[in-house]
């Protein structure tokens, strides 16, 4: 998208489409956050709509009152990490991690992953508050049989993203799984708040992720309450 | 189904909700024959817990049928009479497999709250909060079950429902009480006379203890100490329980001190009692510390607290320097059911431990809301009442 002008009363776009795609991620995560029951729903509940107003304009009104016509130049990086230990051998914890169509088993947010004949794979992801599904292709980069599984995300992803997970041996416990997630986006000094609002959400996401990957390969399944009942139901009524 | 609902502080209704359904592959469905208040329902009624919502269903010590059971379960099928341990284990995690299974890193949905608050999320518990996972309980007409090859043992043939019923969470906390602490030939005094209390006292002698020192103030529950559970007693509003204590072991202390009273203590000290019942309905303290202030001050030198009374956060004014200087050991925990439960439903069959006299009051749920008045205010000799939400043979 390379709307540079306004059409009739739109705001002009000063926002880059990895951007837009990030406030939306950004967004979707802080308005679910919020509607799940956070402490700080108020708070989260403007920035998500903020964003959210963002990735759907293409227009960020900090800027403008920054007076920042265009989008940002520097390339900033996000650093997540998280790690759990898993109470399995580490070369059956490998090998679950190495078969990529896994991890929709336990990653709630990623559709599906398709790998392909040629060591890459093909990502879909299904973001909450966002309509459509986000995808792309990424590749394996380096791998360690046994201890490491790096990738990329391929050119033209709408996130750049590239990672790592790394898999130790904790004697009884079992194995440590780490892993380090880096978002590759183009931040200038107004898309500081967003860096800062971004980092904490993808980090709970991703330490969630890795907490239900536990979850799903030691019991075969994730907890959960939905669906039970309460006297919060529609129908319950006080006898 | 019928099912007893939270629905603020003192405030429950039975309600007509829909019926549970299997939500996981290794979840089965309960029909409840017995389902027990206990001393933790109080602290969630009085409002003492954090993150009960209105409209949770309460309840966690239980038994009844197997109704119907999820895709991955291997243990279980329809008709099984069974009881089901209140704390909730996964069986795989490093916690379960090392039989400290309300330590269980798996069982808990909403793990990521309670980290935030413990620095380590626990198991859940049916019943008990959203903190702990937000299970509905067992005052209902069924309950679904997670992990239930796990968490359903199958009742023994010539067993009672009603001499199950407290395998489930009472009996094993008493005997973990013990468990944890006691060892041949030690004096053990044990704090509150309740159900948790008893079943420590009973639990005592099984792991070898010389004598056993009961202290409540209701003389009903003192008498069941007695009789029961053949325990010295000491009645706290009559006598000053250090000086009674300490006369009573030679001048030494009991080796073992267990609290089966928990964060609503009461104190014989009424300016004690006033400081903390004050501090915690303002909230500036959540839980009143009585009982563990006086067993850390009457335990022997080198001794052990062994605590399964429940506390839900901070506790003001805890003697830590009494604690540092006598070289005492600290003992705790939620109960591991699935770790006592087998041994004590054994114990049941040969006949070496009753627990059915703890079950005063039989009630139809639709009294749940009087059952825990009654409970709570220790009227009408309670103590604990059962319901019995579907009647059974
Ligand atoms: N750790 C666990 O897994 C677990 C399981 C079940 C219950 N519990 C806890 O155990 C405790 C007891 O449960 P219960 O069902 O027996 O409750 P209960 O209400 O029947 O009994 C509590 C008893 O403590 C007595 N008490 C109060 N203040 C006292 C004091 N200062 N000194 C001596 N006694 C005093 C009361 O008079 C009462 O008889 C509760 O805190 C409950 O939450 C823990
Ligand atoms: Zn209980
Ligand atoms: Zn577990």
């Amino acid at each position: 998208m390379n709307e540079n002008s306004s059409v009739g009363q739109k705001p002009a776009v000063n926002v880059s489409n990895t951007e837009r795609i990030l406030s939306a991620v950004a967004a979707g995560y802080l308005l679910y956050s919020a509607a799940t029951g956070n402490k700080a729903r108020l708070v989260k509940a403007g920035s998500g709509a903020f964003l959210l107003y963002r990735a759907l304009s293409g227009n960020c009104p900090l800027y403008s009152a920054l007076g920042k016509a265009r989008k940002p130049d520097p390339v900033k990086n996000i650093n997540v990490r998280a790690v759990v230990t898993v109470n399995k051998p580490k070369d059956e914890v490998y090998t679950f991690w190495r078969n990529l169509e896994n991890i929709p088993l336990f990653m709630k947010h990623i559709k599906s992953v398709t790998t392909m004949d040629d060591g890459r794979s093909h990502w879909e992801a299904n973001i909450p508050g966002m309509s459509s599904l986000l995808s792309w292709d990424a590749e394996i980069v380096k791998e360690e049989e046994g201890t490491l599984l790096g990738w990329n995300s391929l050119p033209g992803s709408v996130i750049d993203n590239a990672g790592k997970v790394t898999f130790a041996d904790a004697g009884e416990n079992g194995t440590e799984v780490s892993i380090v997630i880096t978002y590759r986006a183009p931040f200038g000094p107004a898309g500081e708040s967003i860096a800062r609002l971004l980092n904490p959400i993808f980090k709970n996401m991703v330490k969630e992720d890795l907490r239900n990957f536990r979850r799903y390969f030691e019991t075969g399944e994730i907890p959960t309450i939905k669906g039970q009942p309460s006297g919060r139901e529609e129908t319950a009524t006080i006898l | 189904m019928k099912a007893l609902c939270w629905n603020g502080t003192r405030k429950l209704n039975v309600e007509r909700v829909s019926d549970p359904s299997i939500l996981n592959p290794k979840d089965a469905i309960i029909r409840v024959a017995l389902s027990s208040v206990c001393g933790s329902d109080l602290h969630l009624v009085n409002g003492f817990i954090p993150t009960m919502k209105a409209g949770d269903i309460i309840g966690h010590e239980f038994n009844g049928e197997v109704v119907e059971v999820g895709s991955e379960v291997k243990k279980l099928k329809k008709g099984d009479r069974v009881v089901v341990g209140s704390v909730i284990g996964c069986g795989e995690c490093y916690h379960c497999t090392h039989d400290e299974w309300s330590l269980c890193d798996n069982s808990n949905p909403n793990a990521v709250y309670q980290e935030k608050l413990f620095g380590y999320p626990t198991a859940a518990i049916y019943g008990y909060s959203h903190l702990f996972g937000g299970y509905a309980g067992s005052h209902a007409e069924y309950i679904r079950v997670a992990y239930a090859d796990n968490g359903c043992f199958k009742i023994p043939d010539g067993i009672s429902w009603e001499q199950s019923l407290f395998a489930s969470d009472a009996l094993p906390t008493g005997y973990m009480a013990a468990d944890m602490a006691v060892k041949p030939g030690d004096i053990v005094a044990v704090w509150g006379a309740g159900g948790v209390g008893l079943m420590a006292m009973k639990s005592a002698w099984l792991k070898g203890a010389a004598r056993v020192i009961a202290i409540d103030r209701f003389d009903y529950r003192l008498a069941y100490a007695k009789q029961e559970c053949k325990a010295e007693i000491i009645n706290y509003s009559e006598v000053n329980v250090l000086e009674e204590l300490k006369e009573l072991t030679g001048g030494r202390g009991p080796d073992v001190c267990i609290d089966a009273v928990g964060m609503e203590a009461r104190s014989s000290n009424k300016l004690e009692y006033a400081y903390d019942k004050v501090k915690q309905n303002l909230r500036l303290q959540p839980d009143r510390a009585a009982v563990l202030r006086q067993a850390v001050m009457a335990c022997r030198k080198g001794g052990t607290v062994s605590v399964v009374g429940v506390y839900s956060s901070l506790v003001d004014s805890f003697p830590m320097g009494i604690l540092m200087n006598k070289a005492l050991t600290i003992k705790s925990g939620q109960m591991h059911a699935q770790k006592y439960i087998p041994h004590l439903l054994d114990l049941l069959q040969k006949g070496e431990l009753d627990p059915e006299f703890l079950l005063t009051h039989k009630w139809p749920l639709d009294a749940g809301a009087e059952g825990y008045k009654m409970f709570n205010d220790k009227a009408d000799g309670c103590m604990r009442v059962a319901f019995n939400p579907s009647v059974m043979a």
